[in-house]
């Protein structure tokens, strides 16, 4: 476990343990390290730790948070770096986690992760719904939205692709072997490998554009 | 649906140079297309506890449910086929009597286990998966890692907190996020992709990918990818030779032919056109 050491604009010091999951940084009283200064917002930045590892992250703050003077949002912590927050400057003394722990697994309970983030949940489980768009031709504007973990589309003989729903988004796949031409995303050939689709791409498949759209 | 000539598999483990005792397990039922691997974790002899109890279960589960499936159907809520659903079953069971073992027998107390299993069905490749066990592609000569790792260090990388190249370095890469028997409830992540004459698949535990890269994986695969029994041998002694820090596991199965009974799977499930 780690601590800051914290030097505040007057010279004090006082050494706190990061033995919590959040420790939040700020001018307002109900901060874990609450600092008495102009240039600190009210709710800062935080500390989260997640078993030996700590992680800075800066609240959209006024003034923001540097650390080894580099302005930064989120920052893994390591030993030595020096965070300055307003006035005040924190030192950071990491701890090094024994070989045998880099090698055991371990597992972190999903209230551990969630109560230290103290965020919405990830993207993964919260899932956009992605569509395709037709975007020329005879169906141009028809819609089809993909909710199966599996969607093909494309002529059979002549252009096959087909598209996964995956935790984190959504991937176009190649059909048909090396011999079958690949679909086109943004005017480019995909290769063999499950390619990740974002908002707005074009994908030109057997003669057919088509619109992704994420919502 | 027999698949004894449309695909070809190999199994291997070992305990590797470090540990004492291999919490790994793997399993495979060719007649149904069906490989699991598992890495277990806790005190004792309980991690291997763990990992037994879920490849057995897997395979059980579907068993017992294979002859009963309406194949080729695709549920309409979820969007996932009926044999991906299936197989997410056969995670949660296998969660459930971990879970359940682990509470009522105390030298299990606190055993877990990652699971990543595979059903190939009618040109269709259907993956269940809990932890940082990986299920690789190898097509056209490129290395796809298809699963994304429970742990610690994926959150991150999504949460904004690392690059994927600083959390290489950075970050611990053994905290796994989500595992069998751990909590009472777990959430089975499912994917579903095509599947190609020519394809291979790997299921490994981390003691592969933690030992060797995915490049050296893919090399590895291309070099000898018409074997895949001295594939699965040279990826372990690649793993032992680097290190061998770890139990290392790998599952592999290679396409051969089309494992459809009559029509190109995506002709019968075209959506336009």
């Amino acid at each position: 476990m780690g601590k800051l050491i914290v030097t505040d604009g007057n010279g004090n010091t006082q050494e706190i343990l990061l033995d919590k999951e959040r420790i939040s940084i700020g001018r307002h009283p109900d901060n874990d390290i609450s600092l008495n200064d102009k240039a600190v917002s009210g709710h800062h930045a935080v500390i989260v730790t997640i078993l030996q590892d700590s992680f800075l992250e800066d609240l959209d703050s006024t003034n923001g948070t540097q650390v080894n003077a580099k302005q930064i949002a989120k920052h893994p912590l390591m030993d030595g770096d020096v965070i300055s927050i307003g006035r005040n400057t924190m030192k950071y003394e990491g701890t090094k986690a024994a070989e045998e722990d880099f090698q055991r697994t371990m597992v972190l309970k999903p209230g551990q992760f969630t109560a230290a983030f103290d965020q919405a949940p990830s993207a993964a489980s919260k899932p956009l719904i992605g569509k395709l768009k037709v975007a020329n031709g005879a169906n141009a504007g028809k819609e089809l939205e993909l909710t199966k973990a599996l969607t093909t589309v494309g002529r059979p003989g002549v252009q096959v692709a087909a598209i996964t729903r995956r935790a984190d988004g959504y991937y176009i796949v190649h059909v048909g072997g090396a011999q079958t031409k690949r679909p086109l995303v943004n005017g480019k050939e995909i290769d063999s490998q499950a390619f990740k689709l974002n908002h707005q791409d074009m994908i030109e498949l057997a003669g057919t554009q088509m619109n992704f759209i994420l919502s | 649906m027999a698949l004894k000539n449309k695909i070809s598999t190999a199994l291997l483990t070992d305990t590797g140079r470090v540990r004492n005792n291999n919490e790994d397990a793997v399993a495979e039922s060719v007649e149904l297309g069906l490989l699991v691997l598992a890495d277990g974790m806790g005190g004792y002899n309980a991690g291997e506890i763990a990992s037994g109890i879920a490849t057995t279960t897997v395979l059980e589960t579907a068993r017992k449910e294979w002859k009963d499936l309406q194949h080729g159907v695709i549920d309409h809520e979820t969007g996932y086929s009926v044999e991906a659903l299936m197989l997410k079953r056969a995670v949660e069971n296998a969660h459930a009597t971990i879970f359940q073992v682990s509470q009522s027998q105390p030298q299990c107390a606190g055993m877990g286990t990652t699971v990543v299993a595979c059903i190939l069905h009618q040109d269709i490749l259907s993956i269940a998966y809990v932890g940082d066990s990986r299920l690789y592609r190898f097509r056209d000569g490129r290395l796809e890692q298809v699963t994304r790792d429970h742990s610690l260090l994926e959150e991150l990388i999504a949460r904004g907190h690392y690059t994927r190249d600083e959390a290489m370095n950075l970050v611990r890469k053994n905290i796994v996020t989500r595992a069998l028997g751990v909590e009472d409830v777990v959430t089975v992540d499912l994917i579903e992709d095509t599947l190609e004459v020519g394809d291979i698949l790997l299921l490994c535990s981390d003691g592969l990918n933690d030992m060797i890269s995915d490049e050296v994986i893919g090399l590895t695969l291309n070099k000898y990818a018409a074997n895949v029994e001295r594939a699965a041998k040279e990826l372990v002694r690649l793993a032992l030779e680097n290190g061998g820090k770890d139990n290392v596991t790998v599952a592999l199965a290679r396409v051969d032919a089309s494992l459809m009974r009559s029509r190109r799977w995506y002709e019968r499930l075209m959506e336009w056109f």
